[in-house]
């Protein structure tokens, strides 16, 4: 199953019934809400008008719970949109699965390794085989990401220990968030890797989706079989199965 | 060609001190640093140079772990 630690969404006009406009300051000809309402809810990055649409940015956070970490995937989204609709800044018009288009995802898969740090190590021995394609940088201080040198292509994989990102965000939003699944759940995940493919643009999504669409809809890719953090994976660590070189008649 | 001009020409010495016993990987690991063209001269190359590469191949012994638990994570991310 898809899931998504992050989101951004184009949402119509036409699927927004309400909204609290003093919620909204305009900066730059760019209407958006205040940041000083976003630092308090956790999920939710950023709302802004623009084009006829609402931009939502919208993190996995949103649904998180005692013993949950959140992700976004096609079984909970409704709840998610109902998340939104609850900090009172908009109403939608229905839920707008159907229409809302994606323009950026992370998307999420979490592992549960014996050695965590080994595991990173690993990933990284094997990566530098690509050197010349990617370069790998460090990701939070909790991990890695890994990226392609050329500037054109925005697809990414970050790996690294969920524990380690979590306990090390000292910002108020994180301290609400850990107060939200508890500090208990944070002790169940140290063996946690989280793998994130981050898609930066529709070339790219469209890529790791293996679609055409043109306009790419949540619902297409929440219900996707594909597997992109698995085939982006395989690829910067040269582990494909049907790479014919590797597997080549063995002369040894 | 000394096995070790070669490692030079070719950038792998830092690799082949990383890598094990195992025919597949020292495979991918000369097609990604040499860039051959074809299968037969890379199955050339391995056969000219294969004592020396065997003796540097068992001089370590941590990549075969590494590419284990890299090979346990794919079917884990697959599930």
């Amino acid at each position: 199953m898809i899931t998504l630690d992050r989101v951004r969404l184009l949402v119509p006009e036409n699927k927004v019934t309400e909204v609290n406009q003093e919620t909204f300051y305009t900066v730059n000809e760019k209407i958006s809400v205040k940041k000083e309402i976003l630092k308090n809810i956790v999920g939710l990055r950023e709302i802004t008008y623009m084009n006829n649409s609402f931009l939502l940015d919208i993190s996995g956070k949103i649904t998180a719970d005692k013993g949950i970490l959140g992700l976004i995937h096609k079984n909970n989204i409704e709840q998610v949109f109902e998340k939104v609709e609850n900090t009172g800044i908009l109403r939608f018009n229905g839920l707008p699965v159907d229409d809302a288009q994606v323009l950026y995802l992370d998307v999420t898969k979490d592992v549960e390794v014996e050695n965590p740090l080994e595991t990173l190590t690993a990933i990284e021995l094997l990566a530098t085989q690509r050197k010349h394609k990617n370069k790998i940088l460090q990701f939070q201080n909790s991990g890695l990401i890994i990226k392609p040198h050329a500037k054109s292509i925005s697809d990414s994989l970050a790996i690294y220990l969920k524990y380690k990102e979590i306990i090390q965000n000292k910002s108020p939003k994180n301290l609400i968030y850990i107060e939200k699944i508890g500090i208990e759940t944070i002790e169940k995940i140290k063996k946690t890797v989280r793998l994130e493919r981050h898609l930066g643009t529709f070339k790219d999504i469209r890529k790791a989706f293996k679609t055409n669409s043109k306009k790419i809809r949540l619902k297409e890719i929440l219900h996707s079989k594909k597997n992109p953090v698995k085939d982006k994976f395989c690829e910067i660590t040269s582990s494909n199965e049907y790479d014919w070189f590797t597997v080549g008649k063995e002369v040894f | 060609m000394k096995i070790q001009k070669f490692l030079k020409k070719v950038g792998m010495r830092a690799i082949l001190t990383n890598f094990d016993d195992d025919v597949k990987v020292i495979r991918k690991m000369l097609k990604i640093e040499c860039e051959f063209s074809s299968p037969s001269t890379l199955n050339t190359v391995i056969a000219t140079f294969k004592g020396e590469l065997k003796e540097k191949i068992s001089e370590n012994k941590n990549f075969f772990r590494y590419q284990k638990i890299v090979q346990d994570l794919i079917k884990k991310i697959g599930e």
